[in-house]
């Protein structure tokens, strides 16, 4: 009596075994360097030249705000494995047990950022209070997500640190003007030379100027 | 060569005023641009009857000396007189800003100034001039310098607006870009460069170091004149293909060259708190005379990919009228000044 291992046994198998044989197959994503110079991607220690690619294991990949900040700004391109990124975590199939990547707790100590406020504040004595708090978001932003602490709370606390009175910036032509000497006594020097007609003359086209005034004067509004 | 007489144009002047050349740029109605370009050196022969008639003869231009002794052949003729009699030619200006050597520089400048801006379409047209930023690599101000040259613009009926090289640069060829990037000015005497963020500059210094050091260092390296390999190098040669032994020279020099602006740049970006964090990738352009030369930006390059910045390049390029981006962007900022 032939039994034959049935073809809905073997499909089952073949879903088990495919199951199985990805899990084999290395999950990664694969990057390429767009712009001149390397890419580095810290918090995975990872470093990608123009043109060149790497593959950064999925599970690396995932936990990496670098890679993805990397992306957004266009300094590199996901070649193969796009979807991961995608995902919250890479989904482990292998039989074993895998020991899941410990984010670490950050503890931002405000000792330290009161040290760092008071720092900044030193150096930034001249600038605007609205030109700080820039600077405070932009650092808050750096801040690993993982923290307990709230960015706008970390910004409110360095805030109360700043001197409250901060001059505004001079402007630099005011400045000019202000020590300007006339030196010319009006003396001249003979010469052949007919005024305004010294040199050679080189003409141009001036359309790129044209809208390049025009770009500056809307800058100017 | 073609001659601008009496064209009607649009009021606001860009000057350029180099260690080697003095460009003056001007827009007519019809937004055609016109540039007189002024070489910035003199060579002084005696004064005589002959003399004076040999010069007007020849269509050179010259002007007396405050005691007559003197002539002083400006322009292109100084070069070809210095190069007859194996002489090096004089300059009103070093390393970018008023010579100290020169006891006649001020009325020599003063004098290629108006006669190269002529008068202004209204009393205080507005007239934007180029000035450098103060060297990061040397210890000299350049604030005497921009007075003297803001005194005798004024003089001739203008009203001086002083603006940054490396920053009039940024007008000229960073439009595309929003003004957003680096722009670099190699003159003669100075590199002049400006880190700019929607035409705002973030960051504006020079580098005390530039063509002349490069002819200078040369001519030593193998016992010429610098008159003479200013103008092998103005001649035109390949960085990277020297063909005899004066651009063999040049090569080393302009390389050595290269090699020390880019380290300046990253010690310079490295030591600044304040680099603009760029949301995108941003251009890098090359400007001035000594960018000239064939393979320049392939050289600088090489060299800035050795170094790390706080931004990331999208791309190195020339300038699209590297001998007169300054003026151009001057013209340009002095334009915007009035309503079109």
């Amino acid at each position: 009596m032939n039994v034959t291992i049935g073809y809905d046994k073997t499909v089952m198998g073949e879903r088990m075994w495919a199951d199985q044989v990805k899990s084999l197959l290395p999950q990664y994503v694969r990057i390429i360097g767009r712009v001149i110079g390397a890419v580095s991607i810290r918090d995975i220690g990872r470093e990608v030249l123009y043109n060149q690619t790497i593959d950064i294991p999925a599970s690396d990949a995932t936990k990496s705000r670098d890679l993805v900040d990397a992306r957004d700004k266009k300094w590199i391109d996901i070649v193969y494995g796009g979807e991961y990124l995608q995902q919250k975590a890479v989904v482990q199939i292998l039989p074993q047990q895998v020991q899941q990547p410990q984010i670490a707790q950050q503890q931002i100590n405000l000792n330290d950022l009161k040290s760092f406020a008071e720092q900044i504040a030193q150096s930034a004595a001249d600038k605007s209070v609205s030109s700080i708090r820039d600077m405070l978001q932009d650092m808050s932003k750096k801040i690993n997500s993982g923290s307990t602490l709230d960015a706008n709370q970390v910004v409110d606390e360095l805030l109360k640190h700043l001197p409250t009175q901060i001059s505004e910036t001079k402007k630099v032509d005011d400045i000019t003007k202000n020590v300007f000497v006339n030196l010319d006594d009006g003396k001249v020097l003979q010469s052949n030379i007919e005024e305004g007609k010294l040199g050679q003359v080189t003409i141009r086209k001036g359309d790129r100027a044209k809208t390049a005034i025009q770009k500056l004067k809307n800058i100017q509004k | 060569m073609n001659e601008v007489v009496d064209v009607k144009r649009k009021k606001g002047v860009g000057l350029d005023i180099g260690t080697m050349t003095v460009n003056c740029a001007v827009m007519s109605e019809d937004d055609q641009i016109s540039i007189r370009t002024q070489r910035d050196a003199f060579f002084d022969i005696e004064n005589d009857k002959f003399a004076r008639k040999m010069l007007t003869d020849n269509k050179a231009n010259y002007i007396v000396s405050d005691d007559k002794k003197m002539l002083y052949v400006i322009g292109e003729e100084a070069v070809n007189f210095a190069n007859i009699f194996k002489k090096e030619i004089r300059r009103p200006l070093q390393k970018g800003v008023i010579s100290t050597r020169e006891p006649e520089a001020l009325l020599m400048i003063k004098t290629i100034i108006v006669s190269v801006l002529g008068k202004p379409k209204e009393p205080g047209e507005i007239c934007k001039f180029s000035v450098p930023a103060a060297p990061i690599d040397a210890n000299y101000n350049v604030i005497y310098h921009e007075n003297v040259l803001k005194s005798f613009i004024e003089g001739a009926g203008f009203k001086a607006m002083p603006i940054n090289e490396g920053r009039a640069v940024c007008f000229s060829e960073l439009d595309e870009e929003g003004f957003t990037g680096l722009s670099i000015s190699f003159g003669a005497g100075m590199v002049n460069s400006c880190l700019s963020y929607m035409g705002t500059p973030a960051l504006e210094f020079s580098i005390s170091r530039s063509g002349d050091w490069i002819d200078s260092n040369s001519a030593g390296a193998i016992g010429e004149r610098t008159t003479k390999m200013t103008s092998v190098k103005e001649a035109g040669f390949d960085l990277l293909n020297p063909k005899n032994r004066h651009e063999q020279t040049l090569s080393i020099f302009y390389q050595n060259f290269i090699e020390y602006v880019v380290k300046c740049f990253e010690n310079k970006l490295a030591q600044t708190v304040d680099v603009p964090e760029f949301p995108e990738p941003i251009s890098i352009v090359l400007a001035g005379g000594t960018s000239l030369v064939t393979s320049f930006d392939k050289v600088f390059k090489q060299e800035i990919e050795k170094i790390k910045l706080p931004f990331k390049i999208k791309e190195i390029r020339l300038a699209h009228d590297q001998m007169f981006a300054v003026a151009n962007g001057a013209l340009n900022a002095a334009v915007s000044e009035y309503e079109i």
